[in-house]
């Protein structure tokens, strides 16, 4: 049964993140993006995360797209705007793909990945925010002030034109 | 039990609350009109049925009964897709919502969190469905509306982080649970009982200006905001997609009302013999006819008050709630 849709939540994560970088229609790339999301909390449902499949919908799917969408529709090129390869140095795409490619697959590769499905936790939430403000008090401070500074960074740029 | 009889039970489960959502969002729609009609010294719908009781069904009809347009310009796919993208999520917060004590699809140790997950994919579709249907108003209508959901919703969940804290648990049956002791007893009698809108009168205000923003209620109805937009991001929606939206609309106006009952108004609980189903019924359509009232009363706002009331007011009063809350039960 989980096997069933462990496999039917891939094949749409692959589909729709190939459907991202092929389509030419800006919102459709940003609307694929949303089903990747939507996608991959499913998976994260499945393997006991609920947590986590909960802030992928909260954050990523509801948050993130609307702000994606914003910024297509208030850039000066607009929701109209068609992708197109012209212009585009193709000896750097090739080698810049490949190197990430690699990186990618050597990390995959590299990690040796638990098989066995993890049991699932009686209390997430305060397992989690137990771990998350003393054991990785640190990264967690240390995350939430790099992304003050992109926001900050954010207004500083638009307000200059 | 076997697989197939574990689907079969999901499956009936899922039915049944659907089932019962599309019930009382009829109910919901009949008296919106009879209590409108009523505040303005008219008789509403009087026609169909007896006091027009039949009036909504009458509706549905004349609504799939309608001739479905896309328009030529229109993104075909996601304007076919959006109505479902809205109405789909608002069916799937019936599942958390507990009733009574045992009437509950799924008592999820995260219910709260799921509900303003679920929710947050609302603007989505608003957006989607502006933005496909290659029409100016739409498209206004689109942005006014994500951008209004997506500034409310942070206020909305931090709201009732006060609340969470108290019980120390995301489950609303918990939540209702930790309302049935008494606050204030005298003797044997409880005088108060220990309801959240007691412990938490700030918060209440909160959440229910922030539920009201996010799901579009006057007065914050600017998406639709028919002097200035036609109908906003619905304008060329007609037939069966249109009452998709209508019903998703309507829906998460419901599920802030029974939420309101269950977070801060002790959900089931009551007093004497009448069983806990119809008390949460009982508190639930109170607000709901405050949501109507409020509705027949206030004019709206205007979008630039509204973004400034969400951001500048409300959300630091919501965090001030949840600094002050902390130290109270420390202080305890």
């Amino acid at each position: 049964m989980s096997a069933v849709l462990f496999y039917i939540l891939s094949a749409m994560l692959i589909l729709f993140s190939l459907k991202v970088v092929t389509t030419k229609n800006l919102f459709h790339s940003v609307m694929a993006a949303f089903a990747v999301l939507l996608s991959t909390a499913g998976i994260f449902f499945l393997l006991n995360a609920e947590f986590l499949g909960i802030v992928e919908i909260l954050v990523y799917a509801g948050a993130v797209t609307i702000l994606v969408l914003f910024v297509v529709m208030l850039t000066t090129a607009g929701p109209q705007y068609r992708i197109t390869w012209e212009g585009t140095p193709k000896m750097w795409t090739v080698i810049f793909a490949v190197l990430f490619g690699g990186m990618l697959g050597f990390v995959v590769l590299s990690i040796d990945w638990p098989t066995a499905r993890p049991a699932a936790l009686t209390d997430v939430t305060r397992t989690l925010a137990m771990r998350l403000f003393t054991e990785y008090l640190l990264p967690f401070e240390v995350a939430s002030i790099l992304l003050l500074a992109a926001l900050v960074g954010a207004i500083v740029l638009a307000r200059r034109d | 039990m076997d697989s197939g009889a574990i689907i079969g039970m999901i499956t009936l489960k899922g039915v049944l609350a659907l089932a019962i959502g599309i019930v009382n969002i009829v109910i919901f729609i009949y008296m919106e009109r009879k209590v409108i009609a009523d505040m303005q010294v008219r008789f509403g719908p009087m026609r169909v049925g007896p006091h027009g009781t039949l009036q909504p069904i009458a509706d549905v009809i004349k609504l799939l009964a309608k001739e479905d347009i896309v328009p030529a310009a229109a993104d075909r796919l996601l304007f076919i897709l959006a109505p479902f993208i809205a109405f789909v999520p608002a069916f799937m917060l019936y599942l958390t919502i507990p009733i009574s004590e045992n009437l509950v699809v799924a008592d999820l140790p995260l219910g709260i969190f799921y509900l303003f997950g679920i929710l947050t994919v609302v603007p989505v579709s608003v957006l989607i469905a502006g933005w496909s249907s290659h029409s100016k108003y739409a498209l206004l209508g689109g942005l006014r509306g994500a951008a209004q959901q997506i500034s409310y919703e942070i206020p909305l969940l931090a709201s009732i982080l006060g609340v969470i804290m108290l019980t120390g648990s995301f489950s609303l049956v918990d939540i209702v649970k930790a309302q049935q002791v008494p606050l204030i007893k005298l003797g044997a009698f409880t005088i108060l009982p220990r309801w959240f809108i007691f412990l938490q009168p700030f918060g209440f205000l909160f959440y229910f200006t922030a539920a009201l923003a996010d799901t579009q209620r006057t007065p914050f109805d600017m998406p639709e905001a028919e002097s200035e937009l036609v109908q906003g991001y619905n304008t060329e929606y007609s037939s069966i997609k249109f009452a998709l939206f209508f019903l998703g609309e309507y829906s998460n106006a419901l599920i802030i009302s029974a939420l309101s009952v269950i977070i801060f108004f002790g959900g089931w609980s009551g007093f004497g013999p009448i069983p806990g189903v119809v008390w949460f019924f009982l508190k639930t359509y109170v607000f709901v006819y405050f949501i109507i009232w409020l509705r027949s009363t206030l004019p709206r706002i205007r979008i630039d008050q509204l973004m400034d009331m969400g951001w500048k007011i409300l959300l630091p009063l919501t965090l001030v709630n949840i600094i002050v809350t902390g130290f109270l039960m420390i202080g305890r």
